[in-house]
């Protein structure tokens, strides 16, 4: 047995034990009661009988109700945890994607122009016609590890794109699983996203802007992370605004699906959001 | 005459234990016997072995281990079928389970469980001795699954409703020779009524057996 078996026994062995084990209603602290109120002992057989009749009666429904409802407690609280994990294992590859990102940024450009320099440095040998051996292979391996990163890269999406259809399929379909994955990073989860107001959703991200705005008093920010998005990305910019909001609210709405629902797909959802980016767009 | 389950016109009929709700937007009739739901065999694999024969009925106090839940529609006919019963239903893919929760909320005879039924042992204390399994699970080790949770939980005599998919065991094999392998591996399980399931179901055969142990 590992450990999370061990755990989950003790919880049972806690819980359940008392609860579900004892399916005779001889068992129960209710009937023990009843039995001292109406003093079970002094009755004669046949009302003793009749009285227990009575009693079961009356609290095989408790019983029943207290057995469903454990049972749906249960099952509710551990689903639960094991979403929040694989919340938590998304967001910790988003991370990873992040950092990933900034390397191969870094990485790509000077990589490049170490790159550019060797060419010129083989040109002048190829005028020169020198035959010699060239380099050590050095930048070789270079560009061979940094083709290694960018699959890796790929990889890491995948792995988020298939994880976040089966985590958050209505904010995949409406955001697109990367950009909400980073969503779901700057949330803090999936509940907390679920339970932010649009508004907040529109700007998640943007932080820094809107520090500016407060401090410096620039223009507050319009969009956050929001703005990846290609609806916003493909839209002129005065109008920009009026399509973050509208996918900020729908985001936020497939937030709520997402998390307490446990739905599929609601295709409502991306057909009203793709009505009012064309109305918006004005054509 | 069962009351429980109807005839009307074509299609199949169970009586509503939650009256008013429906799961997944089934037909429902008013009867002088209550309110009925149509058991679409497209939908539920028992509902096509019924139309294809089956004439077992549960009785009304059985208690019934369903592995492979999802998110309740046959679970929730079955619930109909036995008012007195009990039926667990275990799940491990999460959202079907909240659907699940969702769904058979006023079902006081279903009690869902978020467990992998791969490892009964998770669930032991939770299940008793019960009379009936019912499996229809989505995973390459189903036959498997049906022999540990058998010996697990079944009791002596107890009965099992197996649906075999042949594609999660093996995409590659033809249905008939992976039907055929996994029957070999069914050793304990006196098989009563097999049927294949088309043309509601591809390429699915539904075992129905009594298990010794
Ligand atoms: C075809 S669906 C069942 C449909 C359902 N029986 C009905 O008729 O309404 C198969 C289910 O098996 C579940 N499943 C697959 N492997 C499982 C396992 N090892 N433990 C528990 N459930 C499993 C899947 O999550 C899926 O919900």
């Amino acid at each position: 047995m590992d450990g999370q078996d061990i755990v989950e026994e003790n919880f049972y062995d806690k819980n359940v034990s008392n609860l579900v084990r004892k399916n005779s209603i001889d068992e129960t602290e209710e009937e023990r009661e009843i039995k001292e109120k109406y003093s079970l002992k002094k009755l004669e057989p046949e009302e003793k009988k009749q009285c227990k009749q009575k009693i079961f009666e009356k609290y095989i429904h408790r019983y029943e109700d207290i057995k469903k409802d454990f049972f749906c407690e249960l099952s509710e609280k551990k689903t639960r945890e094991k979403l929040r994990q694989k919340g938590d294992s998304i967001i910790r590859s988003i991370n990873v994607l992040n950092d990933l990102n900034k390397s191969l940024g870094l990485l790509n450009q000077s990589v490049e122009e170490w790159a550019s320099i060797e060419m010129e440095i083989e040109e002048a040998k190829k005028e020169e016609e020198l035959d010699e051996e060239s380099g050590s292979g050095a930048l070789e391996n270079t560009l061979e590890e940094l083709e290694s990163l960018k699959e890796t890269k790929k990889s890491i999406e995948e792995y988020v794109e298939m994880e976040m259809n089966d985590f958050a399929p209505n904010i995949s379909e409406i955001a697109g699983e990367i950009l909400g994955a980073k969503l779901i990073k700057r949330a803090g989860g999936l509940e907390k996203l679920a339970k932010l107001p649009a508004s907040t959703i529109q700007v998640l991200g943007a932080e820094k802007a809107f520090f500016r705005f407060k401090r410096k008093g620039d223009s507050p920010p319009k969009h956050g992370l929001i703005f990846e998005h290609p609806y916003i990305k493909r839209t002129k910019y005065d109008k920009r605004g009026k399509i973050a909001r509208k996918l900020a609210s729908t985001i936020a709405i497939a937030a709520r699906i997402d998390y307490f629902s446990g739905k599929d797909k609601y295709e409502g959802l991306k057909k009203d959001l793709e009505r009012r980016v064309k109305e918006v767009r004005g054509n | 005459m069962e009351i429980n389950l109807k005839s009307i016109g074509d299609g199949i009929y169970t009586k509503n234990l939650d009256p008013g709700n429906t799961i997944y937007g089934e037909d429902v009739v008013e009867t002088e016997d209550g309110e009925f739901r149509q058991w679409d065999p497209n939908r539920s694999k028992l509902a096509a072995f019924v139309k294809k024969g089956l004439d077992y009925i549960f009785e009304d106090q059985v208690k019934i281990l369903y592995l492979g839940a999802a998110t309740g529609t046959t679970v929730s006919h079955i619930s109909d079928l036995c008012p007195r019963g009990d039926v667990y239903a275990v799940d491990y893919a999460e959202k079907a389970i909240l659907k699940l929760l969702k769904n058979t909320r006023n079902r006081r005879n279903v009690f869902p469980i978020y467990a992998d039924a791969y490892k009964p042992w998770k669930y032991s204390q939770l299940v008793d001795q019960v009379d009936l399994i019912y499996q229809d699970v989505s995973h390459r080790k189903q036959t498997e699954i049906l022999k540990r949770n058998s010996s697990s939980f079944l009791k002596d005599g107890g009965k099992v409703f197996f649906m075999v998919k042949s594609a999660n065991i093996d995409v590659t094999e033809k249905p008939e020779k992976v039907f055929e392998k996994q029957k070999k591996k069914l050793k304990g399980f006196n098989i009563i009524k097999e049927e294949k399931l088309e043309p509601y179901h591809e390429d699915h055969l539904a075992i129905f057996a009594e298990y010794n142990k």
